[in-house]
């Protein structure tokens, strides 16, 4: 197990050069220039090529690549060409509103959507199956944005219950910390909840009809150790993979739930990098995505061993 | 314990953050800006939000007026000699840095010149400038080679970039790389430590600051400070905004979108009213290298079709106390707007008549690329109407949107349209900068800026404005560029643009005049 760890630990290493490699030159070809945001709309030609030379970037590709992969490979993700500030102290000043955002919405999708897909499957056929699973509908049909607005008009306007915007962070209380993300947390997590509600129903379905659910059946077990300790357990592996897959859903959606909600993660920062051309922190924070899901794919593989035992790496 | 006890405790537990919130926001001003904050250095870069930013953190020499006529500001005396070549400039006392040092001559000498070599009238003063020295910790000599009566309104005016008055060790830093902290002598200080570019942006207020014991008057006279903190807080996206400032959790926004407006009168807590007079100058630029608009017959032939009404109105919509026409080539409402000529916009519209204009001018058909930023609905609006405008005088328009980061490295490029350049496009001015031909970018004829336009003829009239004696020498001067504006036309004016300042009526003592200022406003 443990030299399988260490193999996917270094396997992360030529993944992340491609992401690096594909990120850059990507960036290169890509129309626009951050010298002449910078410089703004009054600026004269000779000003945007004085501020060019200044950020270096009327240098060759290769040099640019050459120098930026050796920072990379120092931990230096450089500077950003905007603030000035480092890239790692942007990501810094942003990771805690995206976690928090994300595992909130992780727990809390998780937690809807698994019984709901057990109790569907349960119920098959029946008004609850089709709630369910309209429900479901629903919810991936329903942009985020659109329930994102919704929710603010309801919940934080009408009823004045919770705060339209922005983030606090966790060390000023657990209360506030959740006032703030509940909203933008149920918004993004609806598609999320919808994915995993079908995949359990499905997968429920499916383990529900074995032998061995009839064979502990027979021998008197209560329909809630069948479902959650029998049956559950034997559908995991396809659902936790769904559960993985979905961070990558969430990370887009982060993008979109911190605009409506203003929240200051890297959502937005990626955002706003993006349309000013900012390529130091556009590529710090895509390397950071990158790293974040090859990690969270381990996770997944490793975590097969827990529920299934006939898996060994 | 019992259910009502848990549900008292639930129910304070949840109310008490928003309590202790309200509390601390009494003496907090809560802001929307228009953008993002991202150079904090007010003299390396144009961008509005850092010229706002570089308000509050730092003084200028001069403060420009509401009747935009500069007055001392840091300044506590200015003479000059009887020929006009000597400037001398006395320090006010009680001046200091927010790093505690006391504000010298020598870093204000400093500061002009780094701004010199960045700003447009700095430029000018880089040219006419014999010497700048310091006599004293106190006074500042500015000896010129030609007399300039101009140079106070230069040193204050308020449009970027401004000459923000920095200590000495920082403004020696290369003028186009921004300098990496914010000192100024400002009535508010940055609190680097807390901002979080894209999204937070925290002053405190100066406490050694000293204001001149007079009323506030735009950037000139006291500016008292009645806030401990002003936080900005970006947020991009305008429904959030406007919610936001309905559920009271911001105070301020200062560019409420226009289709949001008639939600936000409907609150009685919500004021709107416009706070920058001197706004924004539409204008419609063309590329002066390239047919069919190197042709200035061209170029004239569609001023009978221009609708300066249809373009504010899709810009900001119909309520006409966002924007004024007719607009010249100065800002209506400033001292050199005049109306020489102006009936070239303010006749009635003819397009069969732009049509035989364009046919004697020689137009077959020759496809017109117009560029527009997806993500700048007012420059976008502008765009539209232009296309649609070219269109119904016969002109083949392939409008081109695209977001602005790459519309502006876009439209930096001199080749022809087939080959990725391009013919036009609409932009913006801000009202200060172009209510006076010094500073007027787009009337130069100097190929300086971008759509490349030349003109002898204007850069004379330029040269001569610099040296007029006085204002009516100096209308004069702008009622004859005017006029030649208007047979040259390196730029369409399109409008006036004054959107307004959405705020909580919480707020009352905003300082009109310009962009956002955080002196003299109150809560109550």
């Amino acid at each position: 197990m443990f030299a399988y760890i260490v193999r996917r630990v270094l396997a992360t290493i030529p993944v992340m050069a491609i992401v690096a490699l594909f990120v850059f030159s990507l960036l290169y070809i890509a129309p626009g220039d951050p010298a002449a945001v910078i410089a703004g709309d009054q600026a004269t030609p000779q000003d945007v090529e004085r501020i060019r030379e200044s950020l270096g970037l009327d240098r060759p590709f290769l040099v640019r690549f050459g120098e930026w992969l050796f920072r990379i490979l120092q931990g230096d993700m450089g500077v950003s060409i905007f603030t000035n500030l480092p890239v790692t102290t942007m990501i810094q000043q942003r990771i805690e509103p995206t976690l928090s955002l994300m595992v909130l919405t992780l727990c809390l999708a998780v937690s809807i959507a698994v019984p709901m897909g057990v109790v569907a499957a349960w119920k098959q056929g029946t008004w609850i199956d089709r709630a369910v699973m309209g429900f479901a509908v629903l919810g991936f049909s329903v942009p985020v944005f659109v329930v994102g607005y919704v929710l603010a008009y309801v919940f934080a306007l009408e009823l004045d219950w919770l705060p339209v915007q922005g983030y606090t962070a966790f060390s000023n209380g657990f209360f506030p910390w959740l006032e703030n993300l509940i909203l933008p947390a149920i918004a993004l997590g609806g598609v999320y909840i919808a994915l995993i509600a079908r995949i359990t129903r499905a997968t429920m379905l499916e383990v529900l009809q074995q032998d061995y659910i009839r064979t502990a059946r027979a021998k008197g077990a209560g329909q809630r150790s069948i479902l959650f300790l029998h049956a559950l357990k034997n559908a995991a592996v396809p659902i936790v993979t769904v559960i993985g897959i979905g961070v990558a859903l969430l990370i887009g959606g982060a993008v979109v739930t911190e605009s409506v909600f203003a929240i200051p993660g890297l959502g937005r920062l990626t955002v706003d990098a993006i349309l000013r051309r900012d390529y130091p922190v556009i590529q710090g924070v895509i390397l950071l995505f990158s790293f974040v899901y090859v990690l969270v794919n381990l996770a997944i593989d490793l975590l097969y061993t827990l529920f299934d035992p006939r898996i060994r790496y | 314990m019992h259910r009502r006890s848990l549900l008292q405790g639930s129910a304070l537990a949840l109310a008490a953050p928003r309590l202790a919130a309200a509390q601390s926001s009494a003496r907090t001003l809560r802001f929307v800006p228009a953008g993002s904050l991202g150079t904090i250095d007010p003299v390396a870069a144009t961008t509005t939000v850092t010229r706002n930013h570089g308000l509050m953190v730092y003084d200028t020499l001069f403060g420009l007026g509401k009747d935009f006529r500069p007055k001392p500001q840091m300044a506590a005396q200015h003479e000059v000699s009887a020929d006009g070549l000597a400037h001398s400039i006395t320090l006010r006392p009680e001046l200091r840095f927010h790093d505690g040092e006391p504000v010298r001559a020598r870093d204000c000498i400093a500061s002009i010149a780094r701004w010199s070599k960045r700003d447009m009238l700095g430029q000018r003063l880089d040219a006419l400038l014999q010497e700048m020295r310091a006599p004293a910790d106190d006074r500042i000599e500015i000896l010129l080679k030609k007399p300039w009566p101009g140079l106070a309104w230069a040193l204050g005016k308020p449009a970027a970039n401004i000459c923000a008055i920095m200590p000495e060790r920082l403004a020696r830093t290369d003028p186009v790389t921004p300098v990496t902290e914010a000192i100024g002598s400002g009535p508010f200080r940055f609190r680097q430590a807390e901002w979080v570019p894209g999204s937070f942006v925290v002053y405190e207020r100066n406490t050694h600051y000293v204001p001149r014991d007079e009323p506030a008057d735009f950037l000139a006279g006291g500016k008292p400070v009645h806030f401990d903190r002003v936080e900005w807080r970006i947020l991009p996206d305008p429904a959030a905004a406007a919610a936001a400032l309905q559920a009271n959790e911001i105070d301020w926004w200062e560019t409420p979108l226009a289709d949001l407006l008639p939600v936000l009168r409907g609150s009685r807590d919500i004021a709107i009213e416009v706070v920058n007079g001197a706004g924004a100058l539409g204008m419609l630029r063309f590329n002066h290298l390239h047919p069919p608009f190197d042709n200035p017959a061209v170029r004239r032939a569609i001023l009978p079709a221009i609708e300066q009404r249809a373009f504010m109105a899709a810009a900001l919509g119909e309520d006409q106390a966002q924007w004024q026409v007719p607009a010249g080539a100065f800002t209506p409402g400033t001292p050199l707007a005049n109306d020489a000529g102006l009936e070239v916009l303010t006749g009635p519209r003819d397009p069969e008549a732009a049509k035989r204009a364009l046919a004697a001018a020689g137009y077959r058909n020759r496809k017109v690329v117009i560029l527009s930023p997806g993500d700048f609905p007012t420059l976008g609006a502008l765009a539209a109407v232009a296309a649609d405008t070219l269109r119904r005088i016969g002109m083949n328009v392939d409008l081109q949107v695209m977001d602005w980061g790459t519309l502006v490295q876009r439209r930096a490029k001199k080749d022809p349209p087939e080959q990725g350049g391009w013919n036009i496009f609409c932009t913006t001015w801000e009202g200060f900068e172009v209510s006076v031909p010094g500073s007027h970018q787009p009337l130069r004829g100097n190929a300086g800026w971008i759509g490349w336009a030349t003109s002898p003829r204007r850069e004379a009239l330029r040269e001569a404005w610099f040296e007029a004696a006085d204002l009516p020498a100096a209308k004069r001067i702008a009622e004859e560029m005017q006029r030649l504006v208007w047979e040259e036309v390196p730029f369409v004016p399109l409008g006036l643009l004054r959107p307004p300042m959405a705020y909580r009526r919480s707020l009352s003592g905003l300082v009109t005049g310009g962009p956002p200022l955080f002196w003299g406003v109150r809560r109550g």
